[in-house]
């Protein structure tokens, strides 16, 4: 077995009460697992288990009321740098700035620690299938090609780790199946550790090698699934009788939580 | 294009109509010309008032002192609006007596400015300064404030220090409602300007409206409230030609998305 990258545990996050009779609300209860080099694992549950929370904890937006977040970062030299790469559910991109220019956003912000490596940014771009769009403002670009620009930016400086939060969420499906895909491209070629969160379960079951299975009220672990569909996957994969078992499993398993 | 064609000719159409109006009220009434002149004599007033160098002098008088106050004002709004903005504390110091000034209509501090300064350009300038200030400094509070929160967890993330956050996310993020209380405040300067003029000025376009008015001279009176009007117009378009440079990126300049 190979190392952890992340290491999560025993965390738990109680949001207190802001008034005296309100009651303390805990969003997370003694969550623990570690996420492997190289692999996909997706946070699936419905919304309020947390899975978002325990997300900013983990890349430390937020703290934890308990528990302990472990990165193991092999790379000494660059320690100085982010090791997370971050796509929210919305694009975040700046809109006074070119795509190409959100992507070389973070070198601005580090420009003592790293310099701009824009012939890997370059190409990311290709990789996201964006060439041509490199000039053009956030206003012009539709809500995949934002998403996608948002990726680029969130590998520019070659983290170790990405982190996406239901990156594709705001999306229509036809355009959430596209990005599944070129993730997996993505993460193919770049060989990243990925650690997606998601409420849909078959875009889980599609993209992860694991899913953590999240339950609400309070926000806890219901089970930590290997997904064992062969890839590379494709659009014939969400035809197969294990990924429709999977599927079903998974429904079952969210259903008998509530 | 053809949008724009036909708003233009709706304007000459309704300029037309409104000089129109104007000239068969006068005639039809048989309004003597002390009361109302006609459109002409006000024009050639106009014209001759422009010519023989009054206006541009009276008028640079008013500009310049507008310039000069709306500059200070908002750039005192702006600092303290950024502090107000960074400082829940400092905000809350500072917040009641603001809303004292602004609750106040300036215009019944000009006497008590008179008292002061006497007649003349601090009594103006000031005015114009607590004109200028409070729009300026609410929308900056604003701005500054309304950074979504994801956008800050991405700086977070890349590590970004204050400096780095204030200039290249917030500053950015807050200019168009920073512009917005830029145009209230330059339109408000120009009002503060004119009516500190008629109460403590001894030049400029506001007291040639005064000056008009002691003399019964209609035709002066109304020719100089069209000077006003242009002045406070090309100053207003001064502002959005600035807009228009700095947030080309913003989806409420729609004239540029039709360009790309």
């Amino acid at each position: 077995m190979n190392e952890p990258v992340v290491s999560v545990n025993n965390i738990s996050k109680i949001f207190k009460g802001s008034k005296k009779k309100a009651k303390d609300f805990v969003a997370l209860e003694n969550i623990s697992f570690d996420v492997f080099k190289g692999e996909f694992v997706s946070l699936l549950g419905p919304s309020g288990c947390g899975k978002s929370t325990l997300l900013k904890i983990i890349s430390n937006l937020i703290p934890s009321t308990g528990g302990k977040i472990d990165i193991y970062n092999e790379n000494e030299t660059e320690k100085k740098i982010p090791q997370f790469g971050f796509v929210f559910q919305d694009s975040v991109l700046l809109p006074w700035r070119t795509a190409l220019d959100n992507a070389l956003f973070p070198f601005e912000i580090m420009s003592n620690k790293k310099k701009a490596d824009e012939k890997h940014v370059k190409r990311l771009f290709e990789l996201a299938k964006l060439n041509g769009f490199e000039d053009s403002y956030p206003r012009q670009l539709s809500g995949g090609m934002k998403q996608r620009v948002a990726i680029v930016r969130a590998l520019s400086y070659n983290p170790e780790i990405l982190l996406m939060d239901e990156p594709f969420g705001a999306l229509d499906a036809i355009t959430r199946d596209e990005l599944n895909n070129l993730l997996l491209e993505i993460w193919h070629s770049t060989k990243k550790t990925i650690l997606f969160v998601t409420h849909s379960i078959s875009e889980a079951v599609y993209l992860s090698d694991r899913i953590i299975v999240m339950g609400t009220k309070p926000g806890r672990v219901l089970e930590d699934m290997h997904i064992d569909i062969p890839r590379p996957r494709d659009e014939d994969t969400k035809l197969s009788p294990e990924f429709f078992n999977y599927v079903k499993k998974l429904r079952v398993m969210l259903k008998n939580s509530e | 294009m053809k949008r724009k064609l036909l708003i233009i000719i709706l304007s000459i159409l309704f300029l037309i109509l409104f000089i129109g109006f104007w000239q068969g009220y006068k005639v039809l009434n048989e309004v003597p010309s002390f009361i109302l002149p006609s459109p002409q004599e006000v024009g050639e007033e106009f014209i001759s008032l422009l010519l023989n160098g009054t206006f541009l002098e009276e008028g640079w008088v008013t500009l310049y002192t507008i310039l000069i106050g709306f500059v200070i004002g908002s750039s005192l709004g702006f600092i303290s609006g950024y502090f107000a903005a960074k400082s829940k504390k400092f905000e809350e110091l500072i917040m009641p007596y603001m809303l004292l000034i602004q609750a106040t209509p300036k215009v019944s501090l000009i006497p008590l400015f008179v008292i002061w300064f006497g007649l003349g350009m601090p009594s103006k300038l000031l005015l114009i300064v607590l004109s200028a200030f409070f729009p300026v400094m609410v929308n900056t509070i604003l701005g500054l404030r309304s950074v979504p929160e994801n956008y800050e967890y991405l700086l977070t993330i890349l590590g970004a220090n204050e400096r780095q956050r204030v200039i290249k996310l917030q500053l950015p993020m807050a200019t168009p409602v920073i512009f917005a209380g830029l145009k209230v405040a330059m339109v408000q300067s120009v009002i503060g300007a004119i009516v500190s003029e008629w109460m403590a000025g001894e030049r400029g376009l506001g007291y040639l409206l005064v000056y008009g008015s002691s003399q019964y001279n209609a035709n002066l009176l109304i020719a100089s409230i069209f000077a006003t009007a242009f002045l406070g117009l090309a100053l207003y378009w001064v502002i959005e030609f600035f807009e228009r440079r700095l947030l080309f990126w913003h989806e409420s300049k729609l004239a540029f998305k039709e360009e790309i």
